[in-house]
């Protein structure tokens, strides 16, 4: 069954001065299945974060409508988590206070919210961390913290924005991993932005490649790996045969989107 | 000496104190070497004897108990009306534009000319001391609150409405507490200024206080009990300044740097 329905989605940026209107994204479709696990890949400004962000409601869509268990999708929610590139834990309450941030606002007694939050710090692998502030945590750690705090509020569907982008690469394949493993045990669709081909495929359940500005749907890319995936998956030839196709279809639009700057 | 480079904390303390003790070597030559004539500039020794006659014999600590209590009374009372319009202002761009005009040209108006002013509506007496230093301090809190309200990171608030955050949520549980450790600093700040006002507002109209102190002395020649007044202030708004300081670091742990 059908989740998410993204239907005839675009995005047009009104115009700044005496400039011309941008068109950021195409009328764009896509429908996700229940615990899906869907890699949006595509160059630099090709739209792939403003599709991302008009689903979590942070943006609305100039024309088309979006539909979750049915029901559309007319600003954020707590039924949407959402994990961004920048680190945004509030840095005045701690490990624990941040992923119990929403609990709080949905009535859950101290206690219980408490006892979630420690759970999520848990399986994140930051048991030992929860009563740390935000400054005193790694990148990665931050990062965790975020995607724990998306979680404990058990959202529909699980968007995140290039969440790794800003970690080096050792941290980022790590969190790979631990991001992989909690969706083959929760089961939870997820929406994972990226310009990165290899985390794509490595996540991914499928792949949409999105073409350059103004942003489309060019190429949906089921990866047909096995669960519980390895790292050490990255070296098998189905792998790096998918990553090769990915490679040309990227560079096109790459070379689309320098051209067009 | 390279630049940025950090001292140690115990050299911090011994260069903040050479500077007060080359400022009095300064003054020590100047008064003691004949330089400048006593009626002009008492040396610190008379200074510090007729700081001692001042407490003795003049009950000079309940004019600084009562400059205090001006100071606190009148900033307290800006405080605590300047808190909500700074925080609507900070938290709804609506509030802002209706407000901020006027209290951008209100802020401007010099608090010490109201004197003349508010000695007629309000007499010579304690209203008029704290509605000098009200209106010194109040529209500064209301703008300065209403910047650190404002001032937040698009997606810390954005987190918080995908975390399901209503809009008074954002306001109580991520505008304030982002705000809060810079809303603190600037109650350091401007109590700084307060005391500028107390003294103006004590130097017209008042029988009682340290700046009425250093009038009287003015009228007596008396520069020594003058700089004694002036070294008290100093003194009081490095202690509040200090105390301060320490209150924040306890209260925001999170946020020092």
């Amino acid at each position: 069954m059908s989740k998410l329905l993204i239907d005839q989605v675009g995005k047009v940026f009104p115009a700044r001065g005496k400039g011309q209107p941008t068109r950021a994204l195409m009328p764009t479709s896509l429908t996700v299945a229940d615990n899906d696990f869907i890699t949006i890949l595509g160059p630099s400004g090709c739209g792939k974060s403003t599709l991302l962000r008009i689903i979590g409601g942070l943006e609305t869509a100039s024309e088309g409508k979006i539909l979750l268990d049915g029901a559309p999708v007319t600003g954020p929610g707590a039924d949407r988590g959402f994990v961004f590139q920048s680190y945004t834990l509030f840095p005045w309450l701690n490990v624990a206070q941040n992923i119990a941030f929403g609990l709080r606002e949905k009535g859950v007694p101290e206690r219980e919210r408490l006892d979630i939050a420690r759970k999520w710090a848990e399986r994140v692998g930051l048991a030992g961390f929860v009563d740390h502030f935000p400054k005193q945590l790694s990148g990665g750690m931050q990062q965790r913290t975020a995607i724990a705090r998306a979680l404990a509020n058990d959202p529909k569907i699980l968007l995140l924005d290039e969440p790794f982008g800003a970690l080096d690469n050792q941290t980022r394949a790590l969190m790979q991993e631990m991001l992989l493993s909690i969706w083959e045990r929760e089961q939870k669709t997820v929406l994972f932005v990226t310009h990165d081909i290899e985390e794509a495929i490595f996540v991914g359940s499928r792949v949409v490649v999105m073409s350059a500005r103004p942003g489309r749907i060019k190429a949906d890319i089921a990866v047909e790996l096995p669960h519980p995936r390895p790292y050490t998956i990255k070296t098998s030839p189905e792998f790096v045969a998918l990553k090769e196709r990915l490679v040309e279809e990227i560079r096109v639009e790459a070379v689309l989107a320098a051209e067009g700057h | 000496m390279k630049p940025l480079q950090p001292v140690s904390a115990s050299a911090r303390v011994g260069y903040g104190i050479a500077f007060f003790a080359l400022f009095v070597a300064v003054w020590s030559v100047a008064t003691f070497g004949g330089y400048v004539q006593k009626l002009f500039l008492a040396d610190p020794l008379t200074m510090v004897a007729e700081g001692w006659n001042l407490l003795v014999n003049h009950g000079f600590l309940f004019d600084i108990g009562m400059t205090i209590w001006r100071v606190l009374g009148g900033f307290v009372l800006a405080v605590v009306l300047a808190l909500p319009f700074g925080i609507l202002m900070g938290a709804y761009k609506a509030v802002e534009a209706f407000l901020e005009p006027f209290v951008s040209f209100a802020r401007y108006l010099p608090a010490s000319a109201f004197i003349p002013l508010l000695i007629l509506w309000a007499g010579i007496g304690e209203t008029q001391k704290l509605l000098v230093i009200f209106i010194g301090s109040f529209f500064q809190l209301v703008l300065m609150i209403a910047v650190a309200v404002g001032g937040i990171r698009r997606d810390l608030v954005d987190a918080a409405y995908t975390l399901g955050a209503s809009d008074p949520s954002v306001v109580r549980r991520v505008l304030l507490p982002n705000a809060a450790p810079e809303i603190a600093e600037i109650f350091r700040l401007v109590l700084g200024w307060a005391w500028t006002y107390v003294i103006v507002a004590e130097l017209i109209g008042s029988s009682s206080g340290i700046g009425h102190m250093i009038t009287d002395s003015q009228a007596l020649l008396n520069t020594g009990q003058i700089i004694f007044g002036i070294i008290v202030i100093g003194l009081i708004g490095l202690i509040s300044d200090f105390l301060f300081k320490a209150v924040n670091q306890r209260l925001f742990p999170w946020a020092q740097a």
